[in-house]
Formats: structure tokens, C-alpha cells, sequence
């Protein structure tokens, strides 16, 4: 059968439809710009996403969400693969650029016109009234929430409500899947209507593999049309870039694509995140995690380098949780109304790399330090003694060499005791930063502070790649708005030489 | 993506991380739960227990499979192989798991997922993994867990709640009028 050929053409073109992606394509669009976005994954309207959770992560979730560090210790890095990116799949989290990392890119990095306070507290509101941000309200806690405020107010700790982009969310718990009603603001709901509906254009199940580069400038991209149920390749395509092409496929993708495209030094380099683990407590009343915000209670405990997160799982997940197997397990797992789970995500020092390797793969190498691996141990501990100052029965801390199940709070010694290892942790982490960093210095930086490329001209990067450091809190609201900034300023430079 | 061998210890492995039992044994009375004769002093034990064939385990690890990176779909063989023939190299028995019977399967299951071995143990949690949306994603065997009666509970409180048009709300301080 004849391969499917596309060629097309655009002002810009953006590669990757999440955070980044789509407010790129929300402010040139609306500034008159004719941008093309391309998208590997699938573009899925609400009622069309699988409601069952193995069809749901086979379709939006990156490989399943199996896709690891490299090494003998790996862990998960959850991304999302379709229109909307890990916004279509995360629980749409909204925090502020902190004012300490803010000043240290200003600092370190010489990117104060980038993160320049006035401009982006603007930025930061307008993006919270277009995509409804507010706190979770108490009606739509749930009983996860509830059971962590509770330890919260018991062990005098410094919990709040999550501040999310939710217009009307009902509590279905099922932000993992998509939000069936359209309640969570992600950017296949919000910002790529809204670029489609000003004369944006979108191919989905489109994977650039290479940015054309012609005398040093960016003019195209080239890659393949995959197949939506089995994502073969079906066909290739060709998209020349008047102005210029932007690549937001994602920390791990990003420096893949820019390798592959000839680029390197710096790109790949400087890769962090914030790793997270998980403790679950039973309870002997039903808590009820099948209703109320995926999630939307925390505990900022920003001079640890830690913050503690309410997280509501789909109950197939749960069920993974729950230790133990035949009689064991499923005594447990009659009972799977009984259970609260908290999380706790660690501002990891390390640093880490990204590289293609062979066959078309990737390599991710990132091992936490001891010092993270300690905060983390204190996390788990402190998440332990909370579930039990809730009131919890059973604590399962999941941390390999220590007791499976805890009996009550003298027990969580267990867990404070001794020196942790990496495979001691179940980690798993959502949060990737750096790998393309923005500085204003070409040795300590891939791109400028306009986010354009160092080494070739009409290339940009725009998305969490372009972090110098990790944040220590949820990076959407990070990643938009500084992509907004960048985007006003290329379309400002465009549109005064076009005039 | 499985041989008919592998298929055939898989099946026998992924069913004993939750042994099914069947209804007509008489050990299974109807009810909110499945229950079952295991008793602890005084009280009796929950479980939630499957009908024999009524979860596709396999099919559910094909499905994983089909989407996950070629490292992942090696770790499953690699751990549908470790357990195949656990218990010849953990208990020193000429046997393959499909080869004993299920009580004496899930102890072989249990002991991996607790094994010293970091990766044993993680392999054996894949393939939880796999058993988890197996099990837990049959309809009928997940409203048995009751995870959602919170949900219906909950959201028919919510439709319950006085429904108050925002003009009215921000208008005044004065009482807000129930329009729904």
C-alpha cells in the first residue's frame, strides 16, 4: 500500500501540544501568526478517552507509563501522548514561579528580562482567569483529602487546599483518565481550541524526527504520520517554517529531537526532577477515594526541598499498592473503600542526562544522591506518622527492607532507621526539568533568554526543558508562563518586521 | 507476543496472585463481598475473591504489553520466566508454576514479591501491575471492592446542594436565593 505523504507550511511550527506548546500557539496565533502544531499522540475529545484504565493508559500515556531511567535502580517518567500532553493527564496543579528560584535565574543565568517580576506576575494572572484557577473547594475534598487535613490540624503541619484549573470540577477522581466533563482546563480543552478557533492548524499522530537546518537557521521539520491504534508509521511528512520552528516535546524528548537534528553540547545536559513515593494507610471506616479531587490538599515544605500531596488513584492502582498476595492481598483489597494515599515529590539535587541511544531509544540517567535519598526517607516517615495521627489502622509505606505493614506510630522508627538506598524507593516521577537550559551565556546554556537556540537561528525551545533548575513545586503554571513571555516577544519581533 | 508456553504459565501465575473460587462450591455466600471461611479469632475475613475465568489476566498483559517500551515487554517475559520455574530455583521442586496446583502457587508469589533480589521483586510487581488492572478492571469483580459507592454517596449530596446563580451570590451579603 502507497505511504501517506504530507507537506505543509507555516509561520511557525510547534512540535509537542502540551504546557508549553499550546501557549506558544495561543499567543502567535492571537497575535495573527499562522502556526502549525504537531502532535504525536492522538487528539481525543473527552467522551472519546477510554474510561477503563488500562485502555486509558495505553492511549494517552507515554508507553504506558513504563518508560524509565536507564540503570540497574531505574524508576517511571510519566508523560502524557496526545493532544494536551501531561496536562491531559496530570491533576492541573497551579503554583507560581517561586521568588527564590526566580532570583537565582536571574542571578546564575542572566535571565531577568525572561523571568522579569512585573511581566510575568501579569502573565501568571491572566493565565489563572483564562483557565479558571481557584482553590479546591471544601465540597469536593473527599474523604482522601479530608482524612490529610485532619493529620494536618493534628500534627500542626502547614496544609492547604491545591489551587488548581478547575472550572466547576465535581470530584470524579478520574483526572488520570481526562476529566469526562471537561472540568480541568488542559490545554486540549483550553489554549488549542481556542489557537484552532484563531486560525491555528493541528496534525495529530505527527512525529517530527528532525529539524531541517539550513545556513545555521532553522527552515522545517521532517518526520513520520503514525498509525492511531497501533502507531506504526504510516506515512511521513514534510513542513517547511517561514519564521520559525519550536520544539516542545517534553524534557525527554526535546534534546532527543535537537541531538537528532545535529545539535549538541549542552542539550541533554543538566536533567532533574522531583521523584516522588508513596505511602498508603488503611482505615477502619471507608474513606472513600473514589470520590473528590484527584488532588487537592498539600503541605509545601519548601526549606526541606520536600512537598506532601494528597494523590487519589484509580482503584486498579490502588490494588497494586496494597501489599501482599492470595488471602493476604485480597482480604485487602475487599475492603478498597477503606484507604487515604499521600505522596510526598522530593527537589532532587542530582543531575542527570538525556541522550538518543540506539534503535531509536533513549536514555535517561539520573541517580539521586544520598541527600535526596535521606529527604525522602524523612517524607515517607513523616507521611507514616500522619496517617496515623488520622486515625489510620494499617500504614504501607512501600519501601523495600523495611516492614510491608506498619501497626502503629512506634513502628515508623522502622522507617527513620538507618541509610536508605535508591532501590529501597518505588519512585516515580511527573516532574522533569532542564535538558535544553536557558542562559544568557552560550557555556552555560542551549538557549538564549528569548528561548531561541544559541547555535542556530529561527529555533526555539519552549517547554520545561529550558529550566535551568527544578522548581520544588508543580511546574504548569512555571512552564506557561514563561512560554507566554517568550511568545509575546517572537511575536512582537515578528509582527514589527513584518510591518 | 507470548508462546503458547509462556501464555500457559502466565495464566497460572497472573491467577494466583488472587485465587478465583467458584460460586458453587458453597464457601461463597452472596453479599456485599465475596466472603470466605477464613476466620482471625473471632472475626471473619473479607475477601475479594474472582470466579474461575472471570478475569482475563492475559489479555490484559498483551495489552500492557502492546504499549509499553521494549524494556518493559522484556521485564514481563523476564518475570513470567522467573516465576515459571521458581519453583525449581526457590524451593528446589522439578516443576513449573502451571505444573502445581494454586495453593501451592500463591505462597511461590508471595515469597518473590518479598525477594532480596531488587530485580525479582520489581519484575514480581510488574507483573501486579498487570494483575491489579486485570482484576480490578473487570467490571463485575470491581464493584465488588465498593470503591465507587463513595462517589454515588457524594455526588448525589452534591445534587442535593442549593444551586445559587453567581449574580445572586456576589450581589449582596443578604441570603442567597435557591434556584434549583
Amino acid at each position: 500500500m502507497a505511504r501517506e505523504h504530507l507537506v505543509d507550511e507555516a509561520d511557525y511550527v510547534i512540535i509537542g501540544t502540551g504546557a508549553g506548546g499550546a501557549t506558544a500557539a495561543r499567543v502567535l496565533t492571537e497575535a495573527g501568526l499562522e502556526v502549525l502544531m504537531l502532535e504525536e499522540g492522538p487528539h481525543l475529545a473527552a467522551k472519546d478517552r477510554p474510561r477503563e484504565l488500562v485502555d486509558a493508559m495505553a492511549t494517552s500515556f507515554r508507553d504506558f507509563g513504563t518508560f524509565t531511567t536507564a540503570g540497574t535502580r531505574p524508576f517511571p517518567l510519566l508523560q502524557g501522548r496526545m493532544v494536551g500532553g501531561s496536562t491531559a493527564i496530570n491533576s492541573g496543579i497551579i503554583w507560581r514561579m517561586p521568588e527564590d528560584v526566580r532570583l537565582d535565574w536571574t542571578k546564575r543565568f542572566g535571565l531577568g528580562e525572561l523571568v522579569e517580576e512585573k511581566a510575568l506576575d501579569r502573565i501568571f494572572t491572566q493565565i489563572e482567569e483564562e483557565l479558571s484557577v481557584s482553590d479546591t473547594p471544601a465540597e469536593i475534598y473527599g474523604g482522601n483529602v479530608e482524612k490529610m487535613a485532619e493529620a494536618c490540624k493534628i500534627m500542626g503541619l502547614p496544609g492547604k487546599p491545591m489551587r488548581r484549573n478547575m472550572k466547576g470540577c465535581e470530584g470524579s477522581a478520574e483526572c488520570l483518565q481526562g476529566c469526562a466533563k471537561e472540568r480541568r482546563q488542559s490545554m486540549d480543552v483550553s489554549y488549542i481550541p481556542r489557537s484552532l478557533a484563531k486560525g491555528g492548524r493541528l496534525h495529530a499522530l505527527a512525529r517530527v524526527d528532525e529539524v531541517l537546518i539550513e545556513g545555521g537557521r532553522a527552515v522545517g521539520v521532517r518526520g513520520s504520520l503514525l498509525h492511531r491504534d497501533t502507531r506504526k508509521v504510516r506515512g511521513t511528512f514534510h513542513v517547511r517554517a517561514r519564521r520559525g520552528v519550536i520544539v516542545s516535546a517534553g524534557v525527554i524528548h526535546t534534546p532527543v529531537i535537537l541531538r537528532r537534528s545535529g545539535l549538541a553540547g549542552l542539550v541533554g545536559d543538566r536533567f532533574q526532577a522531583h521523584p516522588g513515593t508513596a505511602v498508603v494507610g488503611r482505615f477502619g471506616e471507608p474513606v472513600g477515594m473514589g470520590f473528590g479531587a484527584t488532588q487537592g490538599y498539600e503541605v509545601p515544605m519548601r526549606d526541606k526541598g520536600l512537598k506532601l500531596e494528597s494523590l487519589s488513584l484509580p482503584p486498579e492502582m490502588l490494588a497494586t499498592r496494597l501489599p501482599g498476595a492470595g488471602v493476604e492481598w485480597q482480604e485487602r483489597l475487599a475492603e478498597m473503600d477503606h484507604y487515604a494515599q499521600w505522596c510526598a515529590i522530593v527537589r532532587m539535587k542530582a543531575h542527570g542526562k538525556v541522550r538518543p541511544s540506539f534503535g531509536g531509544g533513549i536514555s535517561v540517567k539520573f541517580v539521586p544522591l544520598q541527600d535526596d535519598l535521606d529527604r525522602a526517607q524523612y517524607a515517607a516517615a513523616l507521611l507514616c506518622k500522619m496517617m496515623f495521627a488520622a486515625g489510620a489502622t494499617e500504614v504501607y509505606p512501600g519501601i523495600s527492607g523495611r516492614p510491608e505493614v506498619l501497626n502503629s506510630v512506634d513502628e515508623v522508627k522502622l522507617i527513620e532507621e538507618g541509610k536508605m538506598r535508591q532501590g529501597d524507593f518505588h519512585f516515580m516521577a511527573s516532574h522533569l526539568f532542564g535538558t535544553a537550559c536557558a542562559s544568557s551565556d552560550p557555556k552555560t546554556g542551549a538557549v538564549d533568554a528569548n528561548l531561541e537556540s544559541h547555535d542556530v537561528r529561527g529555533l526555539y525551545v519552549m517547554d520545561a526543558s529550558v529550566f535551568p533548575t527544578n522548581l520544588g513545586v508543580n511546574p504548569q503554571h512555571s512552564i506557561m508562563a514563561v512560554v507566554f513571555h517568550a511568545s509575546e516577544k517572537l511575536a512582537n519581533a515578528a509582527n514589527s518586521v513584518a510591518a | 507476543m507470548l508462546l503458547a508456553f509462556e501464555r500457559r504459565q502466565a495464566a497460572a501465575i497472573l491467577e494466583a496472585y488472587a485465587p478465583p473460587r467458584a460460586e458453587s462450591d458453597g464457601d461463597v455466600p452472596a453479599g456485599k463481598y465475596d466472603d470466605d471461611a477464613k476466620s482471625s479469632g473471632e472475626r471473619k475475613v473479607r475477601l475479594l475473591v474472582p470466579r474461575p475465568g472471570e478475569v482475563d489476566y492475559v489479555g490484559t498483559v498483551l495489552k500492557m504489553m502492546a504499549a509499553s517500551t521494549a524494556q518493559a515487554r522484556l521485564g514481563i517475559h523476564l518475570g513470567l520466566a522467573i516465576a515459571t520455574f521458581a519453583p525449581l530455583w526457590l524451593c528446589g521442586r522439578f516443576r513449573t508454576m502451571a505444573g502445581l496446583p494454586m495453593e501451592e502457587r500463591t505462597p511461590i508469589i508471595s515469597r518473590l514479591l518479598k525477594h532480596k533480589n531488587f530485580l525479582v521483586r520489581e519484575l514480581m510487581l510488574l507483573l501486579k501491575i498487570g494483575v491489579s488492572l486485570g482484576l480490578i478492571g473487570t467490571p463485575s469483580v470491581r464493584a465488588r471492592t465498593q470503591f465507587a459507592a463513595a462517589r454515588e454517596t457524594r455526588e448525589k449530596k452534591l445534587r442535593s446542594l442549593p444551586v445559587v446563580s453567581s449574580a445572586e451570590a456576589s450581589s449582596s451579603s443578604a441570603t442567597a436565593q435557591e434556584v434549583a
